[in-house]
């Protein structure tokens, strides 16, 4: 009997132990949040401070689209930052590509890390329409993209090229402008 | 009867404490959500980002003991073999035998012979079916364009087929989408005398892209226990092309090619010559070539078709000498049901093998030359009980070969996510390990094959468990038993099926982020092996059997970003002790660090020491065989490499 009773408290303890650990675990993600939870939000703010000129669409329509091209590092985290999220009172939906020729009509691109090797031409095959892309690849920006992501001392900031972003006819609000960390207005190479 | 209420009582609160531990997620989790896409950007700009491990969350999805090594886990170890890679697998038991041959299993069984692992490299089976087994000392590619290593410990027989009985690689290479440009290394040292490879990509037009690459590696030989020398030295020269075509929207077509040539020497001792014959060089040279063709229809059903040949010289007078040429022809459909329920995907596959054997003294086949085929049929269908929560897999593979006719290779599995970070999964399968051209055919000086050898079966019993506490630790843990029937024996001088045999084990790997600059890879493993008595059976190496596999292993893999540019990579690695009394090794813990500097994005200088606890150390016996086995040393060797 002794022995069954410190086998259950032994069990009970363990028990309390890892519920306490995950609410402890679970206190610091409020406050804190992963680098692509973080990024995901990024994107949800762009949606609502950019404004598309209007394209007849189908899909465009009826929902928005935010595309992922290539390896997609953010995984489910997108889906449960955006949730049920609307922009402009239309639906959010996310979109994976992983080919460049898969691409349709999407408001906002996320360009993954992966497809670094070709990054020109996945901007060429884009470039000219109203399709806010977004990375968090070095020298996106410079090679021709719109927003670049990256991390500054544990936080996010993000660096824009106005001249590409005109081009396309979006219209990047001011407070966006005033935020970004740099300006830039490169050409598409 | 208090027994059984006991086991009730702790099953109960078990319930609760998994109970409360996911409402506490749920609930905690969405007042998050709702937080981070409420806030400006100002507050998202505030906002410190945690250290999270870079582990696939859909990992999180999988009911199998998957492990994944990524091209960080590759580059960061020093290793320069994929034998080495697989060394930082937890429950993986690789160990070298000579400076060329390796034993490398999962759960035990391991030899050089070791025949119940499937090896895939893009799609094409390195598994010999003439000697069952892998010549792993061929399967080599630039490291560098592998994208990852995918390893599944237990039967993957439902979707891979005959002889993935206790685990399966998947080695997956780079797209040439993502390696344009040039990229050069060279190196040496004291064991990797001198290696060089070059690899060269380009896209030409919208659509298309491709690689060549070249590898050269010369070894030095290993140290031999004896007053002779090892006499093991090798080199290998590997070369390919692959080639990356996205004719439409929905076409992708892929076609790779590889060949390769080496030198292998190593020292023979033959019972009826008294001194070792030393410096014995095998000859191997092979190539294969495959095409894939990927078809989506819609987005939810995609077609994939996907043909190789293969062909495996090997010119050795003495031992395994000879040639085959496989080809290999497999489809495969995955489409989702309007519902969203069910993920179906079945597929359909022809392979044809012939061989001709190059008989000796010591082995030969009856009949030297001999042509085999193998039908495969499967079906698997992912059911969804509770959307993205509870998912359970049935499906099974069927396969009839020239040798036992039907196979039937079923599996049970079920996921349960019980919250994003934490989810359990379980299995039941069946797999068997078809009998090769070897086990029925050969006559050597200890044994011959048995014409009416079956197939080895295994039913395996899988429970595992993946958990994220923290963003910065990753866990995963499996415990199995493995029940084995009709298993290898020899009576006499026969091949026999008459071995049972258990196995149980478990396998726990860690991911850990300490900090921006410091992440960690650990891994432990338990393994038994119980081969039971059999009073039919006259073969009497019960033990040896057992005593192959190490029954503790662990490893520590340590990534540090040092300031300019530098990184310091650890591994310590601990195995324990072999207990064959014919293959008795004792336990061994070795160090292999390495340390790089990157002057500039694109240059990498690096210094990797390997083995670096003891002089030299013996890793396993390899018995039945007539070349010697030879003790693994200390080495260095630098390395520069260029990627523009």
């Amino acid at each position: 009997m002794i022995l069954k009773n410190k086998k259950t408290t032994t069990i009970l303890l363990a028990g309390i132990l890892a519920a306490g650990l995950s609410v402890h675990a679970q206190g610091l993600y409020t406050r804190n949040a992963t680098e692509y939870e973080v990024k995901a939000a990024f994107l949800y703010n762009f949606a609502k401070f950019v404004t598309w000129p209007s394209v007849r669409n189908d899909v465009s329509d009826s929902s928005f689209v935010i595309g992922i091209l290539g390896k997609d590092p953010f995984g489910n985290v997108i889906e449960q930052v955006m949730g049920n999220k609307t922009v402009l009172g239309k639906q959010i939906q996310i979109i994976r590509y992983q080919t460049i020729n898969q691409l349709q009509y999407c408001h906002i691109l996320f360009i993954s890390d992966s497809e670094k090797g070709h990054i020109r031409s996945v901007l060429k095959s884009v470039s000219g329409q109203p399709i806010l892309t977004v990375s968090d690849m070095d020298d996106f920006v410079e090679t021709g993209g719109m927003i670049r992501l990256y991390v500054d001392n544990n936080k996010i900031r993000f660096e824009i090229n106005v001249h590409v972003s005109e081009q396309a006819h979006l219209k990047l609000s001011s407070k966006m402008l005033h935020l970004a960390t740099n300006l830039k207005n490169y050409d598409q190479r | 009867m208090m027994k059984i209420r006991g086991m009730v009582l702790f099953r109960k609160k078990t319930t609760v404490i998994l109970l409360c531990l996911c409402f506490s997620h749920i609930i905690l989790g969405s007042i998050r959500e709702k937080e981070l896409t409420e806030m400006s950007f100002e507050e998202l700009m505030n906002i410190e980002i945690t250290l999270a491990t870079r582990r696939e969350n859909k990992l999180m999805e999988v009911p199998a003991a998957v492990y994944v090594l990524t091209q960080e886990d590759i580059q960061r170890s020093g290793f320069r073999t994929v034998p080495d890679l697989l060394r930082l697998v937890p429950g993986f038991e690789v160990a070298r035998i000579d400076a060329s041959k390796w034993a490398i299993s999962a759960r035990g069984f391991n030899n050089f012979f070791a025949n119940k692992l499937l090896v895939l490299v893009d799609g094409r089976s390195a598994y010999s079916p003439v000697f069952s087994g892998v010549l792993w000392e061929v399967q080599d590619m630039l490291l560098e364009d592998i994208e990852r290593i995918e390893v599944i410990r237990g039967p993957g027989a439902t979707l891979w087929g005959s002889n993935a009985v206790t685990g399966v690689i998947n080695i997956i290479t780079k797209s040439s989408r993502e390696t344009h440009g040039l990229y050069a290394e060279t190196g040496g040292g004291t064991e990797e005398k001198v290696f060089g490879g070059v690899r060269f990509g380009k896209q030409l037009g919208d659509r298309f892209h491709f690689r060549v690459h070249a590898k050269y590696s010369n070894r030095d030989e290993a140290l031999s226990g004896t007053d002779y020398p090892a006499a093991d030295a090798w080199y290998l020269f590997n070369s390919g092309f692959r080639m990356d075509w996205n004719a439409g929207q929905n076409e992708q077509f892929t076609i790779h090619g590889n060949m390769y040539r080496g030198d292998m020497n190593q020292t023979l001792e033959l019972p009826y010559i008294s001194r070792p014959i030393l410096d014995y060089v095998t000859k191997e040279y092979g190539g294969n070539i495959l095409g894939r063709w990927k078809h989506t229809v819609s987005e939810r059903s995609e077609m994939i078709l996907q043909t190789y040949y293969d062909y495996v010289n090997r010119n050795d007078e003495i031992l395994l000498g000879g040639s085959y040429y496989t080809v290999d022809i497999d489809f495969q459909h995955q489409l989702v049901l309007r519902n969203n329920r069910h993920r179906i995907i079945w597929g359909a596959g022809y392979r044809l093998t012939s061989d001709n054997i190059q008989n000796s003294e010591l082995a030969y086949f009856d009949p030297a030359k001999d042509s085999y085929m193998l039908f495969s049929l499967f079906i698997q269908d992912e059911i969804s009980l509770i959307d993205h929560r509870l998912h359970l897999i049935l499906g099974s593979k069927m396969e009839h070969n020239d040798f036992t006719g039907f196979e039937f290779q079923p599996n049970i599995r079920m996921n349960w996510r019980i919250n994003p970070n934490h989810s359990i999964w379980t299995a039941v399968s069946k797999a068997v390990r078809m009998p090769s051209r070897s086990d029925r055919d050969i006559y050597n000086l200890v044994a011959r094959g048995n014409p009416s050898f079956r197939s080895e079966e295994l039913y395996a019993f899988e429970i595992g468990d993946r958990f994220r506490p923290k963003n910065w630790i990753y866990l995963d843990g499996t415990v199995f038993y493995n029940r084995y029937h009709d298993a290898l024996t020899i009576e006499g001088t026969v091949f026999g099926n008459k071995k049972e045999a258990n196995a149980f084990g478990c396998e726990i790997g860690m991911d850990l982020v300490l900090k921006p600059w410091w992440e960690m890879r650990l891994g432990y493993s338990f393994f038994s092996l119980d081969v039971l008595p059999n009073p039919e059976s006259i073969d009497t190496r019960r033990e040896n059997t057992e005593g192959d596999s190490p029954r503790n292993q662990a490893f520590l893999h340590s990534f540090v970003n040092l300031p300019w540019n530098c990184d310091l990579d650890v591994v310590l690695r601990y195995v324990d002790s072999l207990t064959n009394p014919i293959n008795s090794v004792p336990a061994y813990t070795d160090i292999d660090v390495r340390f790089a500097w990157h002057p500039t994005r694109s240059v990498e200088i690096m210094l990797a020491g390997q083995n670096l606890v003891q002089k030299s150390h013996d890793e396993f016996t390899a018995t039945w065989v007539p070349f010697m086995s030879t003790r693994i040393q200390r080495a260095v060797y630098g390395k520069v490499a260029i990627s523009l």
